[in-house]
């Protein structure tokens, strides 16, 4: 019964080993994210949150080398930083939004870039049509495609 | 360059250990310091605006209490609720571990020294720091309860931004379903998202509380979670970070519930967030959780629900899920369906050629030469470019590609796919609500007959779901099993035996489609009383694994195979163990809604000590009634040397 036993033990602690690659921890939150997101004045309850998320915990999520996700403490941005971090975050969803001229992503930009109602669909199709300028190469970063979009924008 | 997951989710199947037996949440990495270097500004800031001694002259703080303590406020539902109080046999007691959340030095046991020393910090005179900003859910209710307004209300200046934000904000909680590949998240998810006007959806802020670790190592890891000895803080992200973590990384669908909160509730919700920064309680995988803990947030807007109350050892985020809706709090609800589910709904439509096309382009082939390639319609192409480019981030998500490689595939599909003005929305149907499945633990009554002596038997499942249960809620094709406990009677020899003990029980039964070709796995551990020859029942401890792959033939019918590792420990066995390899093969149905069938027959053949195959064959065929009862008939066949057979009937129920 012993070895029984002993081999039991075995057992477990093979099984207990595997786990050691388990979802254990993920870092999510870019840095400082909430300063930014959550930092434009007009929405006090955001404020907040910017305290609760403020700091630094390395350049995490997507954005590799984007330049919007800094460490330093950004106080008082304006609301394009907002959009920069909205893009930065997420380069790739918006990216594919923008080629199909419709979903969540595109209606949230473009709800961060205060287009109207009955301006959206003409939005929409503008950036549809112009993708090749603003997601111009495999390698685009963050604010070179916002600075394309308002380009886009501007031109028309 | 960014076109990237920078987090690159492991979806490697990983087993789950044996004394690990119910963990539920993630994990985030929140190094303290963040929360120390916040504390210690907000006390700084305040600092800056000094508040006359004067004001305090009127206050009459022994009043004050005398009068709380005729209200007796101190065992108000309320004040139990923002301090986070229980009952239980050693006596009253706060789960916030944290000191710097109590101002009596008895605090944490005592709910009345707690309220007085309140009830004094916040109405004396303080140059040291806002007494309202650091308690702003106690003052709020206090300042009602006891009609007195204390003079550091107006030089708080987060109480002011709040009260005075007149913008409509709402509340959702949100449920992410289980992930079977990991064993922190097996059971699912809750969080809350707040939103107004100017960050709806995407952008709401998502509050969330995690153990705070960054453990790798998985025995210590569990140790740890099993027994406190973590922190659990809460914490706050945008929300698109929650769902490409959930959503676009580990396929899980997500359900997210409006909560009916009116504007005064969602400010007594915010201010007990704000009370709750950088303060820490300690974190257990069973009960103490993060899906725990977050009712507390739900509780404080309306204390006589009790949400918090009656829960017994472990807390499963589905069943908070229930008490919330059934509490009454829930508004409406939406479906926001995985980048997997999108997938397969989206292969579901397409012709053969489309799925060639797809899988080409996902090669790396020029997306218009595909295209070309085949006489696709406009509709046609835009399905084939809408599934690659879902299909190419699923694949760089589970590491099939490198960064450099992913970026290029992928912008080359959304280049051409911009040319095309068509537009589809996709929207997959929404499955049965998970609210409405299947309470989570249940008892099982079950008489039949083994080698014709009838018998019956009681079992016992603390936790969590089979793979004949009703599915609505749970991850479809999946079986999460902890501590099946089970006793028998044997009426003609009058005998009680035991039966079994299933420590953990997993099977992922996940089908392949002719994109995504997912594992499905099983690990079973645990005691089983098995036949063998001579007519010997042997209580064995047995380890069985086994991977292989699913297909589903329609909808409702799946067929599986896997290969198969198995151990036996017993006295009498010639080295006290058997190993062998084995194969299984089964089926699963489900002809109409209620109804759940499966069949499965596995061989092993051992060969440590001595050598012998042995077949078992199961049925079983189980009618779900409701979300409290099911009936269930079973058939079993076992082979050693000979055949014994088993039929038996149950019934059961599901509670908590």
């Amino acid at each position: 019964m012993k070895k029984g036993l002993s081999i039991l033990v075995l057992f477990i602690l093979v099984a207990a080993t595997s786990i050691a690659e388990a979802g254990v921890a993920k870092q999510n939150a870019g840095c400082g994210v909430g300063t930014m997101i959550f930092g434009d004045k007009d929405s006090l309850v955001f404020e907040l949150f910017a305290a609760t998320t403020n700091g630094c915990f390395g350049n995490q999520t997507f954005g590799m080398s984007s330049g919007t996700l800094g460490c330093a403490p950004m106080k008082g941005v304006v609301s394009n930083e907002k959009i920069n971090l909205y893009v930065a975050d997420n380069m790739d969803n918006l990216a594919k939004d923008m080629a199909k001229g419709n979903g969540e992503y595109l209606e949230t930009l473009a709800l961060l870039m205060n287009v109207s109602e009955n301006e959206k669909q003409v939005f929409f199709t503008k950036l549809q049509a112009n993708f090749n300028n603003i997601y111009t190469s495999s390698d685009v970063k963050s604010t070179e495609v916002v600075k394309n979009i308002e380009v886009v924008l501007q031109n028309s | 360059m960014s076109l990237l997951l920078n987090i690159r989710h492991d979806l490697k199947k990983t087993i789950v250990p044996f004394f690990i037996c119910l963990i539920f949440c993630h994990f985030l990495l929140y190094p303290h310091s963040i929360f120390a270097q916040q504390y210690q500004s907000t006390i700084d800031d305040q600092k800056k605006d000094i508040i006359a001694q004067e004001l305090f002259a009127d206050i009459n703080v022994q009043q004050l209490i005398a009068l709380a303590n005729s209200k007796k406020l101190s065992q108000s539902k309320k004040w139990w609720a923002l301090l986070h109080y229980k009952k239980n046999i050693s006596g009253i007691k706060s789960l916030v571990d944290d000191p710097k959340f109590f101002l009596a030095p008895d605090g944490k046991y005592n709910p009345e020294s707690e309220l007085e020393a309140t009830i004094r910090f916040l109405y004396s005179y303080n140059d040291k720091e806002n007494p309202v900003c650091r308690f702003m859910a106690r003052y709020s209710w206090l300042k009602k309860e006891l009609g007195a307004v204390s003079p550091h209300e107006t030089h708080c200046e987060k109480l002011q931004e709040i009260i005075s934000f007149k913008d409509d904000m709402s509340v959702h909680l949100i449920f992410p379903t289980g992930y079977i590949n990991s064993p922190a998240s097996m059971f699912g998810h809750t969080l809350l998202t707040v939103q107004s006007q100017y960050n709806p959806g995407l952008l709401s802020s998502a509050v969330n509380y995690a153990a705070n670790t960054n453990e790798t190592f998985g025995p210590s890891f569990a140790f740890k979670g099993i027994f406190g000895l973590y922190r659990g803080y809460f914490s706050i992200q945008p929300y698109y970070s929650k769902v490409q973590e959930y959503s676009d990384l580990e396929s899980r669908d997500i359900w997210e519930y409006k909560l009916n909160l009116n504007q005064d509730e969602v400010r007594m919700m915010l201010f007990h967030i704000w009370e709750l920064d950088n303060i820490y309680s300690d974190y257990y995988f069973f009960d103490e959780n993060c899906s725990y803990n977050l009712l507390y947030l739900l509780e404080v807007t309306r204390p006589d629900t009790h949400l918090t109350d009656n829960f017994f050892f472990w807390v499963i985020p589905i069943d908070t899920l229930r008490k919330v809706s059934n509490a009454g709090f829930i508004e409406n609800k939406a479906f926001r369906p995985s980048r997997t589910t999108l997938i397969q709904y989206l292969v579901d439509h397409l012709n053969k050629q489309q799925i060639n096309a797809i899988k080409s382009i996902a090669k790396g082939n020029n997306p218009l030469d595909v295209i070309n390639h085949y006489s696709f319609n406009d509709l046609e192409k835009v399905q084939v470019l809408d599934c690659a480019s879902e299909y190419i981030q699923y694949c760089y998500a589970d590491k099939q590609y490198s960064q450099k490689e992913y970026q290029t595939i992928f912008i080359n599909v959304l280049k051409l796919r911009s040319t095309l003005t068509n537009t589809i929305t996709y929207s997959p149907p929404a499955p049965p609500p998970p609210e409405d499945g299947h309470y989570s633990s249940r008892i099982n009554i079950q008489m039949g007959s083994f080698e014709n002596d009838s018998f019956t038997e009681l079992s016992y499942r603390p936790s969590y779901h089979d793979l004949c249960d009703d599915t609505s809620g749970f991850v479809s094709g999946s079986q999460i099993i902890f501590g099946e406990i089970a006793a028998r009677y044997y009426w003609d020899t009058q005998k009680i035996q035991f039966q079994r003990f299933d420590i953990i029980d997993i099977e992922s039964i996940a089908p392949i489609n002719p994109l995504i070709k997912p594992l499905s796995w099983k690990i079973i551990t645990g005691f089983e009383r098995l036949p063998f020859k001579n007519n010997s029942e042997l209580l064995v401890y047995q380890l069985n694994t086994g991977g292989g792959y699913a297909f589903s033939l329609t909808h409702w019918f799946q067929l599986y195979g896997m290969v198969e590792f198995s151990g036996l420990l017993h006295n009498d066995f010639e080295n006290n163990i058997e190993v062998a390899p084995g194969a299984s093969i089964g089926l699963l149905l489900q002809p109409f809604n209620k109804m759940r069938l499966r069949f499965h027959v596995n061989d092993c053949y051992y060969m440590f000590g001595e050598s012998f195959n042995y077949i078992t064959i199961k049925t079983i065929a189980q009618y779900n009634i409701n979300q409290r009862f099911s009936f269930r008939f079973d058939v079993n066949y076992w082979h050693h040397e000979q055949w014994y057979h088993q039929f038996s009937g149950s019934f059961i129920y599901y509670f908590w």
